[in-house]
């Protein structure tokens, strides 16, 4: 690294250096790699056996097989590639709050992305980087070195909370976008009606993605500390609510939790994974839960 | 408008019941907004939860407005006037007739002028239908009000006509409760009870205790009569001290007189003053401002038997606390029998008669053979009777003798003194069995004893008092004493300062035996030498009839303390002051309110009362605030004296009302009730059906208290 970047600085790439991604579904690379491919080709891991064909390799021939059957079957092999990590970052301005956590929401899911584009680069993978809200897209094409990453850490750096989020309408670009089967990583607030998240996840699960969503939230979003009167003013519609915090505290609790089963039980339907982290969680910890450390 | 109000001020306070408005507008403006990240959860949990929340606030608002608006219209006690037109009033009138009407109006004439014509237009107003009764503050035997409430009220305006002042105080928790007692058995639709005075503080500032509770609906008003401001001094009678017992006939007998001016002028009057005899005198007095004064009237010499003094100030600026009166006994000269030879009873015979011939005592000695006692008693019934120890055993005892004359004469209500005679040696028995004071023998201590008195109250030490109460009697010496062992009847008078009894008393019949154990001689003891002698002597020789010196006192308005109790008819007779002829009940005799010297008899038994005007009428202080203390808890108002012109249709109009009062704060409870159950209202979503169930803890974050340098670093 040339010099340090804010979300990535050398301690954090230090002790990322040893974690790995890895993928339940085969993915499509551009490049041998260690991911399941939905190919067969060349490796040590035995697939199946299909029959001989005209133009098959004869040396490909399993003659043991044709010792036990009397039948020339083929020995495949499951072909394995490179990994393309998609993330999806959140820049609404509801990622802008801060409140009970040390970092806003931005900042934080800007540490998660940093740390998961240099854990899949420094295994090999490639990563791309799209940072979206309601009005705008930047988009970072897939790249496979540490040169490639430091124009998405910039653009990280440089990110500010705008507008809204419109999650949906992000993850169904991403899946019309993207054609090989790829780990897109979602990294956002949530902060919308759960049904057409989740519509967006099952879109990706159709295009055979596997798909990660990484839910950042402050502890003052979970457990607020409502008392009295208030006057609440949402970050991205800016419109208020005069509430009696004693009346909703217990209620509030209840919906927050109704709201993250649905997300939960929606991820598990489209075999998506979810994670819910606080903006207090150590970022390795946050990472180092999800995927496991190589060797 | 048919609704009035009993405390307007509550009126003028209604637009503090904004005040919630204020509050909400303020809080609202210094209520910071808390920036949130999503209100999604919010509008899951109720969608309408803003406008919901708005409503709730300004019906919150309106309650609380409700709330304050209806406390105030409680508090000022508003009454509906709807049915004015119909029912009856009741209505009691008291009247202030106590002396300190009779100060200067506004206008210059006496208060109760105002008052009268204050009573006159309120009786006016009142229709056909309309019943009435009076009550005076000050109750007047010569001015008896009609009993109970009339609706004709011709009787009443005849006792307005002659309504006078008093010099009384008057209780106002009395005359209220008698008020109250007459609503009671009316029948009428509403009930009043006005009140005319002058509000002097010395009666209306007086809390009452436990005062009576009026019938429900009962409006209480009180028309103040203005007074003038005070411009002249004014001196009152404190008090008249009559002689404590009878004074001799044909001596010119002091009276004290004492005088107070609480105003804050100097004062120059004149105080005259007559009595029975026809006799007047006057003098100038000159009182300086905020100060007591005691002066002495003397009376020329007088007849014997009772005589009374009647007393005036004149002059000064206020006439209700100006006169008294004081009666007191005039009587002959006496003559005080002494048994013997004059040498044998040493100083005591010149104690009591100075001069010898009675002339300031009214008891003249006269000195006899034993033997000439029996028909002397007989003959004359003397003042005192003196005989020594050894001359009382030297009488014979039996029938018609002589020692028992003596008894006889004791037990009929005579005074008795036993003494050793100046030259006595040793007690002399066998003791008379009825006299149950035993001497011991006699004793000459080398250095004498100190004389103690052991009964200081008695009456034979009167005059002999200092102001803490103490016997001015001291440092006395008994040279040579016969203790003494008093039965148990009997009262120790003077003793010894080793606690042995040297003189003591003992009853006797209706008649008081006393018994000496020293002469009172110069050789026996010093007390001949002490300038108090004289009137212990006196004391001695006249204490049987002091209780019947002087007549009744008592100040203007007050009960007599004790009234003939034979169950006869009195009639009560003025002797001096204002012309009173009353007869009646005993319990029905108010007090006599004007000064003068009355007599009240009862069959055969005469009572003589001398009556003084009460001094606090004369104090000049007036509330002139609407809150009255001797008012208590009660409800009331308080308005100047309705005029001619102010006599319009207001009280016509208060004939038949509702009290609003009960319904405002029952009105206030409800919104204060549905202002707390809206302000406080349950947690919401409580019981909502459809909760996350136990997997919920699966989505939610652990709890980890790191620090944000664990974060990154």
């Amino acid at each position: 690294m040339p010099q340090a970047y804010k979300y990535l600085p050398p301690e954090l790439a230090d002790r990322l250096r040893n974690l790995t991604v890895s993928v339940r579904r085969p993915v499509e690379g551009a490049r041998q790699g260690t991911h399941r491919s939905p190919h067969h080709g060349a490796s040590v891991e035995f697939a199946d056996y299909r029959e001989y064909a005209r133009g098959d390799p004869p040396n490909r021939i399993d003659w043991a097989v044709y010792a036990r059957t009397d039948r020339h079957v083929i020995r495949r092999y499951q072909e394995e590639t490179n990994l393309r990590g998609y993330l999806l970052l959140d820049t609404s301005e509801s990622m802008r709050f801060k409140e009970a956590g040390p970092l806003t929401k931005l900042e934080y899911a800007s540490f998660l992305a940093a740390g998961l584009m240099y854990i899949l680069i420094n295994q090999s993978d490639a990563a791309a980087l799209t940072l979206f809200h309601q009005a705008e897209r930047r988009r970072f094409a897939p790249v496979g070195t540490l040169e490639g990453l430091r124009p998405m850490l910039l653009a990280l750096e440089q990110a500010e909370p705008a507008g809204r989020s419109h999650i949906e309408e992000a993850l169904h670009e991403i899946a019309e976008q993207v054609h090989a089967r790829s780990l897109v990583i979602l990294i956002s607030d949530l902060l919308e009606e759960p049904a057409g998240i989740l519509r967006g996840i099952q879109h990706l699960h159709h295009n055979r993605h596997e798909v990660l969503v990484l839910h950042v939230l402050d502890p003052a979003e979970l457990q607020p500390n409502l008392t009295g009167w208030m006057e609440l003013r949402e970050l991205e519609t800016g419109s208020r609510l005069i509430i009696q915090g004693d009346e909703l505290r217990e209620a509030y609790g209840r919906e927050v939790e109704r709201y993250l089963e649905e997300l939960r039980r929606g991820c598990v339907g489209c075999l998506a994974d979810y994670r819910l982290v606080d903006t207090r969680t150590p970022v390795e910890e946050a990472l180092h839960l999800r995927w496991g450390r190589a060797g | 408008m048919n609704l009035t109000v009993l405390n307007p001020l509550f009126v003028s306070l209604l637009p503090l019941a904004a005040a919630p408005i204020l509050f909400h507008l303020l809080f609202r403006l210094r209520k910071q907004p808390r920036v949130f990240s999503t209100l999604m959860f919010f509008h899951r949990l109720d969608p309408r939860l803003n406008a919901r929340r708005r409503l709730r606030e300004y019906l919150i608002l309106l309650l609380r407005l409700l709330l304050l608006v209806a406390l105030l219209l409680a508090l000022a006690r508003p009454s509906w006037l709807g049915r004015g037109k119909e029912g009856s009033v009741a209505m009691v009138l008291v009247l202030d007739n106590s002396g300190s009407m009779s100060g200067r109006g506004r206008e210059g004439l006496p208060k109760l002028n105002d008052a009268v014509a204050t009573a006159r237009t309120l009786l006016a107003r009142l229709r056909p239908r309309d019943s009435a009764a009076l009550v005076l503050l000050v109750d007047d035997p010569a001015i008896p009000p009609p009993p109970g409430l009339s609706t004709d009220l011709g009787p009443l305006r005849a006792v307005l006509d002659r309504a006078t002042e008093t010099e009384a105080g008057g209780s106002v928790a009395r005359a209220l409760e008698r008020a109250f007692r007459l609503l009671e058995a009316s029948d009428a639709t509403r009930f009043e009870v006005r009140i005319v005075s002058d509000l002097q503080e010395e009666k209306w500032r007086v809390t009452p205790v436990n005062l009576a509770a009026p019938r429900r609906g009962t409006s209480v008003v009180v028309h103040r009569v203005a007074s003038a401001p005070v411009t002249e001094a004014n001196l009152g009678v404190l008090g008249v001290a009559p002689p404590a017992r009878p004074l001799p006939a044909g001596r010119r007998a002091p009276i004290e007189v004492s005088l107070a001016n609480t105003t804050a002028f100097d004062c120059t009057a004149r105080l005259s003053w007559s009595d029975d005899a026809g006799h007047q005198g006057a003098q100038e007095l000159a009182v300086p401002r905020q100060s007591a004064k005691r002066i002495a009237v003397t009376l020329p010499p007088l007849e014997p038997g009772f005589h009374w003094l009647s007393l005036r100030i004149e002059g000064d600026g206020f006439p209700a606390d100006n006169r008294a009166a004081a009666g007191f006994w005039c009587a002959e000269k006496k003559p005080a029998l002494f048994l013997g030879e004059s040498e044998t009873f040493g100083q005591l015979p010149l104690a009591l008669s100075p001069g010898g011939e009675g002339r300031f005592s009214g008891v003249v000695p006269a000195f006899l053979p034993a033997g000439a006692l029996a028909d002397r008693l007989r003959e004359r019934s003397p003042a005192f009777l003196v005989l020594s120890w050894e001359q009382l055993l030297s009488l014979s005892d039996g029938p018609g003798l002589s020692r028992r004359r003596v008894r006889e004469f004791v037990e009929a209500g005579g005074s008795a003194l036993v003494v050793p005679g100046v030259n006595a040696t040793d007690s002399a028995r066998p003791w008379p069995e009825w006299l149950t004071v035993q001497p011991g023998r006699f004793q000459a201590p080398a250095q004498g004893l100190n004389w103690v008195v052991l009964n200081p109250g008695h009456l034979l030490f009167q005059d002999l008092r200092d102001e803490r109460g103490d016997v001015t009697l001291k440092n006395v010496k008994v040279l040579r004493f016969a203790p003494l062992r008093p039965g148990p009847q009997d009262i120790p008078l003077a003793g010894l300062e080793d606690g042995r009894v040297i003189l003591a008393e003992q009853r006797l019949g209706r008649g008081v035996l006393f018994v000496s154990g020293v002469a009172l001689d110069s050789r026996w003891t010093t007390l001949p030498l002490k300038p108090g002698f004289l009137a212990f002597a006196q004391n001695m020789a006249l204490g049987g009839a002091s209780a019947a010196a002087s007549a009744t006192s008592v100040v203007a308005g007050e009960r007599l303390p004790a009234l003939p109790a034979n169950g006869k008819p009195i009639r009560v007779q003025t002797l001096a002051g204002s012309p009173l002829d009353w007869k009646g009940r005993p319990a029905d005799l108010p007090g006599l309110p004007r000064a003068g010297m009355y007599s009240i008899t009862a069959g055969e038994e005469i009572l003589r009362v001398a009556v003084r005007s009460s001094e606090r009428e004369g104090h000049q202080q007036f509330l002139d605030t609407d809150e009255l203390p001797a008012l208590g808890k009660l409800a009331y108002s308080v308005r100047g004296a309705p005029g001619a012109a102010a006599a319009a249709d207001e009280d016509r109009l208060l004939a038949k009302s509702w009290d609003l009062g009960l319904p405002l704060l029952l009105l206030a409870l409800a919104a204060w009730f549905t202002e707390g159950w809206l302000a406080n209202p349950p947690p919401l979503g409580r019981d909502r059906p459809g909760g996350p169930g136990p997997v919920a803890s699966r989505g939610s974050i652990p709890r980890r208290e790191r620090s944000h340098a664990a974060h990154v670093a």
